[in-house]
């Protein structure tokens, strides 16, 4: 079965953090080429995985990874406060 | 290096490597038949250090030979999927060449392989999955 591209805010997420790939590999148990491979939709985490970034991020998964193209972040903030 | 160069030059080292292999097996069927022995044993010492140069160059500078050697437990998620494939792919060509080697040399009723074509084949089994991984450039 061929899976579906899983789109994820990793990279955003990860530079607001001021971390550097390694440290979020190490953080999350895999290579740094992986994170790469993440950051650029390369390759899809497995459910695991997908929970350690959570849990690193401190962020609920939904917000992290969507099968549809993810706005960004400020796109967001403003719908958000143009809604309220 | 820019990536897309390193990946193409791994994929012509990894090439020069099958070939220089592949010019070592002939190059001992040839000596058998051969009246210049000692020139044919000279390109075939020429051959086994480009052999080990290009080694070096495409499986142990890139880090392929350790991703296909290290244990499963070392690597991670991503880096089984690429060994598991890499693996599987290079069980179907190994068993496929293999056949067709002995099949030829029973057709051409040569007897048994050489040693030299064992060793060959040995080598080419364990350097497939690592010349599969670095031909699609993804590890």
């Amino acid at each position: 079965m061929k899976s579906r591209k899983i789109f994820n805010r990793i990279a955003v997420l990860r530079i607001e953090r001021k971390m550097s790939r390694q440290e979020l590999a190490e953080k999350i148990g895999v290579n740094f080429q992986t994170i790469g491979y993440l950051e650029r939709e390369e390759y899809n985490p497995s459910l695991d995985l997908a929970f350690r970034i959570s849990e690193v991020f401190k962020l609920p998964i939904p917000f992290i990874f969507s099968t549809k193209p993810l706005k960004a972040l400020s796109d967001e903030l403003l719908n958000k406060k143009t809604n309220n | 290096m820019e990536k897309s160069t390193f990946k193409n030059r791994t994929k012509m080292m990894i090439i020069i490597n099958a070939i220089t292999i592949l010019a070592i097996v002939v190059l001992f069927e040839l000596m058998k038949y051969a009246e210049i022995k000692i020139l044919l044993a000279g390109l075939e010492i020429l051959f086994l250090i480009a052999v080990v140069i290009t080694f070096h160059k495409a499986y142990w500078q890139t880090g392929l030979w350790k991703i296909n050697h290290k244990k499963i437990e070392i690597l991670d998620e991503r880096e089984i999927q690429l060994v598991s494939e890499a693996l599987r792919i290079s069980y179907s060509v190994f068993t496929i060449v293999t056949i067709l080697i002995i099949y030829a040399f029973a057709v051409i009723e040569k007897g048994p392989i050489n040693v030299v074509i064992a060793a060959g084949l040995l080598y080419f089994a364990h350097i497939l999955p690592a010349a599969i991984l670095g031909w699609k450039g993804n590890y």
